[in-house]
């Protein structure tokens, strides 16, 4: 009805006819960008049309095997079987026109295919045939439009250029779509990260996310673990999933401990010829990769991990392998920056949230040890006096059963207090070797039955701390393995300085004994206020060496294997290292 | 033998403390605030030898506003602080301010009465060395011809 009124208004039939053609296929085009099967299939039609060519097929390339696959065919002729032909790219004769233009990435007219080198003979009728290359991205050719004629000499220049045109037009559209893609991950990655309930979960998520949209065959995320200094696999997609948990790098060691420590990312094509590669745990078999991009996990703070992705060698020898490229780097980068910043907001989120309640618990524990001593100390003047009015065996006998019983509840206000004052640190610089020699020594004088040993560096190693509190912390790790030691216990603490890369190297002070060690489900449990697993005291040693430790800007977990002893871990800060003798 | 006023909110803690220094032989008097402790401190004819007061009572510093009130009424008053949990901060800053010691109420395995008792003691001989080394010094003063003599109360 449109066409009707227009060609009224108009007049020149012919010129309005042509406009309205143009439209009317750039409408096509236009509504055909939501769908990139449908855009090709449009730009399969539009084409031929518009070469007036009778048969013709639009393929993308499969890098993987090195061969175009056939999305949409038209014209007379086709069948299954010759649809599903798979044309290699190549450039060996006979291996087809497509195949060639698609190596080549230039137009291509064969003006009589029985003469031309590359034609492979899918129709005895084909007489003349002219292919363009899609061209996506960073110029790399995604894929051929080809059209065919029975009559030799159909196609000139201007046919090239005119298919050339919609296959440009086709080739945008695809890489617009791509990026959109890759836009849509980010989001849906964001989302799920400020969403997240199952961290692991989410991880995962992206490790599989990030394969699909980056066309790698695996991805794999290491984050460091500081109490182990070791970056453990996280999340991967393919056969590594066995190994999260487990799989870990040293800082340095490998391509992934490589850019942990350099915080640089890494792009290579094959890893086996690389010096730093070390193969000690591959997604694909090693000789079978042939990209890989790996980028450092950032947040604000440091660096928490490794984010890699690698892509399959092609099946065939000939096909071009298909690297990572800048923008692909880019976009991994954009999604390890997500994971850095939500792990660190997570752990800012656990911080605040376990301040908040510790010092609640602390204004609660300080107000009630304040009373409690007031009234104690009453009791003790009442005691007193009732000593001297009441004489005889068996009240003396009572009367130290009541001093004994107040001594302990001296004792437990002082744990309340230590564990107040945890967080009120006097910072000055504090030489761990020393500190851990005199406590060391002090202890083997005082428990005779346990064999002490220390393992540290010939370097001093200073941190930033409160040696007092510090001290506390030492002591009360080494009691607290005391009461679990039978006649043969053994007390052993390493110092360590981690060779991390960063301004942010760090310390760490391991106390090792040979006792039972602490069950698995409660390693946690042990640093939370008030959990004893023992008669005596409140439960708070622990926990006030986690508030020790995290006001120092350090961390301390317990990491050994149950039935082996127990292994307590603290990393913190490094201040300085001097040799003997400089300091 | 001196005369001390014990300032303690706890009313049985008021009454320990009397009974160690009363035995030990010492004038005492309560009191069971700061508002109580700073009229006692300045209604009384003759100032207190010493002062031992709480800190924490009607507020986290009470023991500082006694402690200046007893300064203020003589300058050679002693004081000792006593302290509960969380409050050492306090007590460490009334020693700045002039008292002569402060007491922790709850040391584990430790008589804290008769650590006071001992402490009251050294007080007491404290405030009567500069009590006279002030009446040497006003001797002295006013043997100089040149200066005039300060009035002596």
């Amino acid at each position: 009805m449109g066409t009707r009124v227009k060609r009224m208004a108009h007049g020149d039939t012919r010129l309005t006819d042509k406009r309205e053609l143009a439209l009317e296929r750039l409408g096509r085009f236009l509504g055909a960008l939501s769908d990139t099967e449908v855009l090709l299939k449009v730009t399969l039609e539009e084409g031929l049309a518009a070469v007036q060519a009778t048969r013709g097929t639009i393929s993308l390339i499969d890098h993987r095997t090195g061969t175009l696959v056939m999305k949409y065919a038209a014209g007379a002729g086709w069948t299954e079987e010759k649809r599903a032909i798979p044309l290699k790219v190549t450039e060996e004769p006979g291996g087809s026109i497509s195949g060639y233009v698609a190596l080549t990435g230039q137009p291509y007219i064969a003006r009589d295919v029985t003469q031309d080198p590359h034609y492979y003979p899918l129709f005895s009728d084909t007489r003349s045939e002219l292919a363009v290359p899609l061209t996506g991205r960073g110029g790399k050719v995604i894929g051929v439009l080809n059209a065919e004629k029975e009559m030799p000499d159909a196609f000139g220049e201007q046919d090239a250029r005119v298919l050339m045109a919609v296959a440009t037009l086709a080739a945008v559209a695809l890489t617009l779509a791509d990026y959109r893609r890759r836009e849509q991950a980010l989001i849906d990655v964001g989302r799920d990260l400020s969403a997240a309930t199952d961290v692991e979960e989410v991880l995962q998520r992206i490790a599989e996310t990030a394969a699909s949209v980056l066309d790698a065959d695996d991805c794999s995320l290491f984050l460091m673990d500081e109490s182990l200094n070791r970056l453990i696999l996280k999340a991967s997609k393919g056969p590594l999933k066995d190994q999260i948990g487990h799989a870990s790098y040293r800082v340095g060691e490998g391509l992934t401990g490589w850019v942990f420590m350099t915080g640089q990312p890494l792009r290579l094509n094959g890893v086996q010829a690389d010096p730093r590669w070390k193969g000690l745990y591959t997604e694909l078999e090693p000789e079978q990769i042939s990209a890989f991009l790996a980028v450092p996990v950032k947040g604000r703070s440091g660096t928490w991990g490794v984010l890699r992705v690698v892509r399959k060698k092609p099946e065939s020898e000939r096909a071009l392998e298909k690297l990572f490229d800048e923008e692909d780097e880019r976009l991994l980068s954009l999604l390890a920056s997500q994971v850095g910043g939500a792990l660190e907001r997570e752990r800012m989120q656990e911080r605040l949230f376990r301040a908040e309640r510790l010092a609640a618990i602390g204004e609660l524990a300080a107000r009630g040890a304040h009373m409690i001593g007031n009234k104690i100390f009453a009791l003790k003047g009442a005691i007193k006096t009732l000593k001297t009015l009441i004489t005889g065996p068996d009240s003396e006998k009572l009367f130290q059963a009541v001093e004994r019983a107040i001594y302990e509840t001296e004792v437990l206000l002082q744990e309340l207090r230590d564990f107040v004052k945890a967080t009120h640190l006097t910072l000055n610089p504090v030489c761990l070797n020393d500190l851990i020699s005199e406590v060391l020594e002090e202890q083997s004088r005082r428990l005779s039955h346990i064999r002490f040993q220390a393992d540290m560096p010939e370097a001093k190693v200073w941190i930033k701390g409160d040696q007092g509190k510090f001290r506390s912390v030492l002591e009360e790790l080494i009691e607290n393995s005391r009461q679990c030691l039978g006649d043969f216990g053994e007390i052993k603490v390493i110092l360590t300085v981690d060779r991390h890369p960063q301004e942010s190297r760090r310390v760490r002070v391991i106390v090792l004994d040979n006792g039972p060690g602490v069950p698995e489900e409660l390693k946690e449990k042990i640093f939370e206020p008030f959990f004893t697993s023992r008669p005596k005291g409140i439960g708070l040693g622990l926990a006030t060496v986690k508030g020790i430790v995290e006001a120092h800007g350090g961390t301390v977990e317990e990491r050994g294997r149950p039935g082996e002893g127990a292994k307590f871990i603290i990393s913190l800060p490094l201040l300085t290292e001097t040799k003997e003798g400089n300091d | 033998m001196g005369r001390i006023l014990v300032v303690d909110d706890e009313e049985l803690a008021r009454e320990a403390i009397e009974r160690a220094l009363t035995r030990a032989g010492h004038l005492v008097d309560t009191a069971g605030s700061e508002k109580e402790a700073i009229q006692k401190i300045r209604e009384t004819p003759v100032p207190y030898d010493l002062v031992i007061t709480d800190m924490v009572m009607e507020r986290e510093d009470s023991g500082l506003e006694v402690l200046k009130e007893a300064l203020l009424r003589d300058v050679l008053t002693e004081v000792i602080v006593l302290t509960a949990y969380g409050s050492v901060a306090n007590a460490v800053e009334s020693l700045r301010r002039g008292a002569f010691d402060y007491v922790e109420k709850n040391i584990p395995g430790v008589d804290v009465y008769e650590l006071l008792t001992l402490k009251a003691e050294r007080a007491m001989e404290h405030r009567v060395e500069s009590l006279s080394l002030l009446r040497r010094w006003n001797r002295l003063l006013s043997q100089t011809p040149a200066e005039p003599a300060p009035n002596e109360q």
